[in-house]
């Protein structure tokens, strides 16, 4: 088939098995580095695995995530972007949607595929590919756990269900959120570090994607946290002094549980 | 008048599970004098429809045209989207399954309104606001949402509301809209997977093993446990590390967050990773032979010895509960 045009999304956020809760209950991000989210990373993965793909990678967050974008080129990215900019700062899913459907509208708008991580570590929402997807009226898959075939006019995907597992055809252009796929991410080979020469991240604002001020950033986000807080941590720690009690008191509990559907 | 709209997700051609709980639960939110809306789309052989009415809806409607016969994010996202924009309701409520959270931002995007994921909590303040609550961080803090339009759309996560009985007079309406787009995706086939659904996170009872379960004699004594209990065996990270459980069976920070209506923690010490991954459980209670082990401040009750004798004990205790019932 003709060569097929990739634009992938991917996010920097902090390794998540690194942050710790404080004794005051607050969350200790100081260990936490910034890592590219892990399903993004499978699903640049699965875009290299693609023969003859022109892959365009693009994220949006703060200019520090420049460095991650700039390693990206030697595993298999020819174009890089960054949109940053102060007025898409706290943006929600449904902000954040409109401004990559933006960019992909006005850079890559001839796309084939477009993929991105199922969901962030940050963020657990799932939320952004579906609206990428909608906004630009594109198909889409989500849970995808592997990228089968790619063939003219069509991607080939295995998704993920509630009972297994199911093979799903999607027209192009077409937006598939990738969950996990069968191989860890490759090292560069030395075919891809010589490509990758040269190749450096463009930083593009809101400006430069023609995005409506009002759009964009916190205020265009039609949800808002009102508090966080920790859930009830410490319980009661009754200690039975009897086995048998103890016992009765779970088998009871189980009993409960079993039933409280 | 509150008025509720509930994705009812069909599996294996019958209302799903977590539909019939989000039904129930919009009937509370909507009080008696509102209304409560079950949205199928699609074509069931055997859609239910009694057991829809007493989960408490008022209205049962269909998009059975043919462009619906088979699942399409793209064309089921538009069917609800007229459909909300016809009934103008205060809340759209779908199951956090794959195909919910899939559609949900689909149907959220197309209204122009915001969306919670993975919700296990929803009330409605005083200002009659909704007010949706879901976990963060891995479940080491909890946000509570507010939205600024209607309607507020949450995707609710399984088993956290209970389906109840109600009863209401229902009505089932066939209804045409007009979709678009054609529909964009073909399903190839479906491929089972067996104990799919039944992971550790959708368990209402669950035995955990840790380090102190030594062996694998240890972990099988809490497989006899959880067969009696109609339990799943889950495990700490220090247990999966020795090889006595699989990865996938991991609780905790790195592992799984689980919300089980009982959580027994047999040899676990109680490390604040692990403690992340349960503190949405019912009840938990925790067998250790340290008592000093930290697990027991986070416990609901517990018992200072070896979980080797107890498990025997609770299995016996569970047999008499059994023939008690016969």
């Amino acid at each position: 088939m003709e060569k097929l045009k990739t634009t992938v999304f991917v996010k920097q956020v902090p390794d998540a098995r690194e942050i710790k809760r404080k004794e005051d209950n607050t969350l200790d991000r100081t260990n936490a580095e910034n890592i590219i989210n892990p399903c993004d990373e499978y699903a640049l993965e699965a875009a290299r695995g693609v023969e003859n793909n022109e892959i365009t990678v693009a994220s949006m967050g703060p200019m520090q995530a420049c460095e991650m974008l700039d390693k990206l080129a030697a595993r298999g990215a020819k174009n890089l972007y960054l949109l940053s900019d102060k007025r898409f700062a706290g943006s929600d899913t449904y902000a954040t949607s409109y401004v990559l459907a933006q960019f992909v509208k006005k850079y890559t708008p001839d796309a084939d595929l477009i993929l991105c991580g199922q969901i962030s570590t940050d963020g657990d929402t799932a939320q952004t590919g579906p609206g990428i997807a909608t906004r630009l009226g594109y198909s889409l898959v989500t849970n995808v756990l592997e990228v089968e075939a790619v063939e003219n006019g069509y991607v080939l995907v295995t998704q993920k269900t509630e009972c297994g597992t199911r093979r799903v055809k999607a027209n192009f252009p077409a937006v598939v959120c990738v969950k996990k796929i069968g191989r860890e991410p490759q090292i560069p080979t030395i075919t891809e570090t010589i490509a990758a020469k040269g190749i450096k991240t463009t930083v593009l604002t809101a400006d430069d994607i023609d995005a409506d001020p009002e759009k964009i950033g916190l205020k265009a986000s039609p949800t808002r946290v009102k508090k966080v807080f920790v859930p009830k941590m410490k319980r009661e720690g009754k200690i039975f002094a009897d086995a048998e009690e103890f016992a009765v008191a779970v088998a009871e509990e189980i009993k409960k549980a079993g039933k409280n559907a | 008048m509150r008025k509720i709209i509930v994705y009812c997700e069909l599996q294996n051609d019958e209302p799903s599970k977590i539909s019939l709980e989000l039904i129930s639960k919009a009937r509370e939110l909507a009080t008696d004098d509102g209304t409560v809306i079950a949205l199928i789309v699609g074509r069931p052989e055997n859609p239910q429809f009694k057991r829809i009415s007493t989960a408490g809806a008022d209205k049962i409607i269909v998009l059975n045209e043919p462009i619906f016969e088979q699942y399409c994010p793209t064309t089921f996202a538009e069917g609800i989207f007229r459909v909300a924009e016809n009934e103008k309701p205060d809340v759209m409520l779908f199951g956090a399954t794959c195909e919910g959270r899939e559609l949900a931002p689909c149907v959220t995007t197309l209204s122009g309104v915001g969306l919670t994921a993975d919700c296990t909590g929803l009330r409605f303040s005083d200002d009659g606001m909704l007010e949706a609550t879901r976990p963060a961080f891995s479940g080491n803090v909890y946000a509570t949402i507010v939205y600024d339009a209607k309607p507020y759309c949450a995707t609710v996560r399984r088993g956290v509301f209970a389906e109840k009985n109600f009863d209401r007079k229902t009505t089932v309406v066939y209804k045409n809209v007009f979709i678009e787009t054609p529909r964009n995706t073909e399903i190839l086939n479906n491929i089972p997977e067996y104990g799919a659904g039944n992971e550790i996170e959708n368990a209402k009872i669950l035995v955990a093993g840790g380090a102190g379960v030594k062996n694998y004699n240890g972990f099988e004594l809490l497989k006899d446990l959880a067969h009696e209990a109609g339990a799943n065996v889950c495990a700490s990270r220090a247990a999966t590390e020795k090889g006595l459980a699989d990865e996938s069976l991991r609780v905790g920070q790195t592992g799984k967050t689980v919300n089980a209506n009982f959580y027994l923690a047999c040899g676990i010490s109680g490390a604040a990773q692990h403690i992340a991954g349960i503190t949405s459980c019912g009840t938990i209670a925790a067998i250790n032979t340290d008592k000093d082990a930290p697990i027991f401040e986070y416990s609901d009750f517990g018992y200072v010895g070896d979980f080797a004798q107890i498990i025997p004990l609770i299995v016996q205790k569970l047999k008499i509960q059994k023939e008690k019932e016969i």
